[in-house]
């Protein structure tokens, strides 16, 4: 018999296991001959007779006569062929009674034979109502495993009553449990896939009650050990006498258990889970209550799905709604991080997860449970060069990112929404590694009676085994929250998209006006200039004309109408200017910053002479990007400025270059900080209207204007006393 | 070269004070020709066909901004058409667009004036510019 260990436990081929439990007696008769051609040993237990003095014989010859008839139509019936069938309780052999139960398979008749309880006060009647109502009253799939482990308690007896549930990847994980106070739990317990081979999940899906009423029974072998209908040994795949794996029996006699049932749960032709009961003594588990679990198991069978499904579209709707919200946002908000990352609902609440990163370029907004924000930008880096789907999941990161292996913990999982390649702009959901949420209450210190081949057959040795196996592994994502992810994704390029379009339309709009406000700017300066030109010219005339019929004070009069009407035209130029400086496309071209300082410098020419002053130009100036008509005007404003506001006697100004900065500085009166700024803004002057020689206080403006056109700007350095500096930077 | 007194100026131009400035300097500057206004270009060009004119202006002084046909339709009109081709054209306006000098210069005026706020300035610039075309230079 081969030898079963951990390294060929999945082979044992426990369908052919060669030998029955004890607890009752298994007969293979020849379906056409009704000739007893197998029997278990333990037929002398239970009929009186060793196994050779039944071989041969019709198993008629043990049968009541009243019930030969029956039973000879039972067992030619089609419906037995790999279906174990209740035939009734009756003497066999002039013994018992006995639970009579038969089936064919592989060509052979077998006969299965329990001893029948005396009394059984369960009221089976009635049973099938009851668990209808207690399992359709649970809410929610949590309420209703807890709904079925209390009543296979109540029906069975067991000390301890677990369902057990199945992951994709074959893990078990106890979801409910109803046991003996004095027992440590097992709730919670997770076993690695290994613990229930493959043949042992095909039998459970095709018993669906698996009863071992002593752990320590001496197993009955069949004899002979050939099946004679067959080839080898019998196939006991539907025996319900059927002895137990070595791995199975060890494994429960560490645990100190010494009677065991499993009831199967089964969706599509799969075991989905079991409800496995144990028992720290032997215990019997009679036919009838044997059937009703059996009801039990197919009743949860059908419904466990519709639970779940329930529990899905729970938490399918509940997100859907969250998306929706967060989505609106999106169109009232500025940019993502606002929408997703602020206030009080955030993407976090979207769905299960412990953390989520919303990237949007080179901002990172964590929250929850993430890596840092330094890890994040380079699994945004990473993910750049590797994600070639749009939505990307993954229960194991450093798998395929090896730097991951650092924040496993936290982020074992990761689902990644991929919004934008180019600019990096990512939504990055966390699922933290499994085995820190487990939180199983087996306790730790408990001394287990082993073997000493293997201390892995305990439930600590599984759940040890099972956490190294999901190691650095997060939960599996669902289906429903890779479709939410989806959607969130389609949703923000949509809003993003819309914005764009948003901003291009502003844009367009803004040009539009600026252009109006120009065009506006210019036409009315145009067109204010002549009235005014008119009254200039007329006011001389008048004091021309008629100067020696007005007196001293009309005379003043004319003069001052003259003086504002100057004044007035001064301004308009000035606004002209500026509006032209604004309206105007440049287009991309050089200019030669020493030559517009030299043109400049000539145009002020007198107001340099008549002020004693000098330019100074420090090394060489660059060439730049610009319009040398434009750049010259900003000189030329400056020059003018620096040299009217100066009260030295002797304005010296310097001009110096670094790169494409330029550095224009005087001796002047300096400007202070808390107008640095005001400066630039239309028609502001600090100082009263004819001080420093007057002025429109449009220089700066236009010079500010000009330096923005040519992709520029400028900025001040000032001491109030000593001196102005203004910095421009061109565009190189 | 014709005598003074024989020359005719041609001003187009729509501003009554600005026509009146005009005049002024002229006096200003001791020139005493006879000048004929125009107020709209239509009408000028329409003058410069007829046959009935006695003769060509010696000068015409052309604002911009007129009204309907503007100063630069004008110059065109006046380019285009072989008899008008050779009138000396001198522009005085408001507007220092390059824009605008560029064109006027392109079809061939003889100078591009702007009107100047200060009258003592402008009377400088229409005494030389009476002194060219009127002293100076032979005329067509």
């Amino acid at each position: 018999m081969l030898e079963v260990d951990l390294t060929n436990c999945d082979r044992e081929p426990i369908h052919v296991i060669g030998h029955a439990q004890p607890h009752g007696a298994l007969l293979v008769v020849d379906p056409k001959t009704l000739a007893v051609v197998q029997a278990s040993a333990s037929v002398f237990d239970h009929f009186g007779l060793v196994a050779d003095a039944i071989l041969g014989r019709s198993v008629l010859d043990f049968i009541p006569e009243r019930a030969a008839e029956a039973f000879e139509n039972a067992v030619a019936d089609e419906d037995i062929e790999g279906n174990p069938t209740h035939l009734g309780v009756l003497a066999l052999n002039a013994r018992g009674p006995f639970h009579l139960v038969a089936h064919t398979f592989d060509g052979a008749l077998i006969l299965e034979a329990e001893p029948a309880e005396p009394r059984d006060e369960t009221d089976y009647r009635t049973l099938p109502r009851r668990m209808l109502r207690a399992l359709g009253d649970a809410k929610g799939s949590q309420a209703y495993y807890d709904a079925v482990v209390h009543e296979a308690r109540v029906l069975t007896g067991f000390d301890r009553v677990m369902l057990y549930r199945f992951a994709k990847d074959g893990s078990g994980l106890v979801v409910a449990e109803s046991a003996e106070p004095h027992l440590d739990p097992f709730l919670g317990l997770n076993y690695p896939a290994s613990d229930i081979p493959q043949q042992a999940r095909r039998l459970f899906a095709l018993n669906t009650v698996r009863l071992y009423p002593d752990v320590d029974y001496r197993p009955s072998p069949m004899i002979p050990a050939a099946n004679p209908l067959g080839d080898g040994p019998l196939d006991m795949t539907h025996c319900v006498l059927r002895g137990v794996s070595q791995m199975h029996t060890k494994y429960l006699q560490n645990m100190g258990v010494k009677a065991s049932m499993a009831l199967a749960i089964v969706q599509n032709d799969e075991l989905w889970g079991l409800i496995a009961c144990h028992h720290y003594s032997v215990r019997h588990v009679s036919y009838p209550t044997r059937a009703a679990c059996e009801f039990l198991s197919r009743l949860v069978s059908l419904q466990v799905a519709d639970k779940e499904a329930q529990d899905g579209s729970e938490y399918r709707e509940g997100m859907r709604d969250r998306l929706e919200r967060l989505t609106s946002r999106l169109y009232t908000t500025p940019d993502i991080e606002t929408a997703f990352a602020r206030g009080e609902e955030t993407v976090l609440g979207l769905m299960n997860v412990g953390g989520v990163a919303v990237v949007d370029r080179d901002r990172v907004a964590l929250l929850g449970n993430t890596p840092t924000v330094s890890q994040v930008r380079a699994l945004v880096s990473w993910l750049a060069l590797n994600q070639k789907e749009p939505v990307w999941s993954t229960s194991e990161l450093r798998g395929g990112f090896a730097a991951a292996e650092e924040y496993a913990a936290c982020a074992a999982g990761l689902m990644s929404v991929q919004v934008s390649q180019n600019s990096g702009t990512y939504l990055l959901w966390f699922l933290p590694e499994q085995v820190q949420t487990i939180n199983w209450a087996g306790n730790p210190e408990k001394p287990v009676e082993l073997s000493e081949t293997s201390d892995r057959l305990s439930p600590r040795g599984s759940f040890e085994l099972w956490q190294t196996i999901v190691a650095g592994q997060s939960r599996p994502w669902l289906d429903d929250e890779i479709a939410v992810a989806t959607s969130l994704r389609t949703s923000l390029v949509e809003a993003l998209v819309h914005r764009a379009d948003e901003i291009m339309r502003l844009n367009v709009e803004l040009q539009r006006r600026n252009a109006d406000l120009d065009t506006f700017a210019q036409v009315a300066a145009h067109d204010l200039k002549e009235p005014l030109r008119g009254i200039r010219n007329y006011s001389q005339f008048l004091e021309e004309d008629y100067a020696d019929k007005l007196d001293d004070e009309g005379r003043s009069q004319l003069q001052t109408i003259t003086r504002l009407s100057s004044r007035l035209e001064t301004l308009l130029d000035s606004l002209l200017r500026f509006a032209r400086v604004s309206r105007e496309d440049f287009g991309d071209v050089r200019c030669d910053l020493s030559q517009a300082v030299s043109e400049a410098q000539a145009l002020v020419a007198s107001a340099l002479t008549r002020s004693s002053g000098e330019i100074v130009v420090h090394g060489t100036l660059p060439v730049v990007t610009g319009d040398l008509d434009l750049v010259i005007e900003i000189f030329v404003n400056l020059f003018t400025n620096a040299l009217k506001y100066n009260e030295s006697g002797a304005p010296r100004i310097d001009v110096s270059a670094e790169g494409a900065i330029v550095r224009v500085s005087d001796n002047g009166i300096g400007i202070p900080e808390r107008h640095q700024e005001a400066v630039f803004a239309l028609f502001k002057r600090l100082h009263g209207r004819d001080a420093y020689g007057g002025g429109t206080g449009m220089g700066l403006t236009i010079v500010k204007k000009a330096m923005e056109r040519l992709g520029g700007g400028v900025t001040i350095e000032s001491i109030p006393g000593e001196g102005t500096t203004f910095v421009l930077e061109f565009a190189p | 070269m014709r005598p003074l007194r024989e020359h005719s100026i041609v001003v187009v131009e729509d501003s009554e004070e600005d026509f009146t400035a005009f005049k002024r300097a002229l006096r200003r500057n001791g020139v005493d020709v006879s000048v004929v206004r125009f107020t709209d270009g239509e009408a000028f060009l329409h003058a410069l066909r007829d046959d009935h004119h006695p003769r060509s202006p010696s000068l015409v002084i052309l604002d911009l901004n007129l009204p309907a046909l503007n100063g630069v339709e004008v110059l065109k009109e006046l380019r285009d058409d072989e008899r008008l081709r050779s009138i000396p054209v001198v522009v005085l306006t408001t507007s220092a667009d390059p824009l605008d000098v560029q064109r006027c210069y392109h079809l061939g005026i003889g100078g591009y004036f702007l009107k100047e706020g200060d009258f003592a300035e402008f009377c400088g610039k229409i005494g030389s510019l009476t002194d060219y075309w009127l002293n100076a230079v032979h005329l067509p």
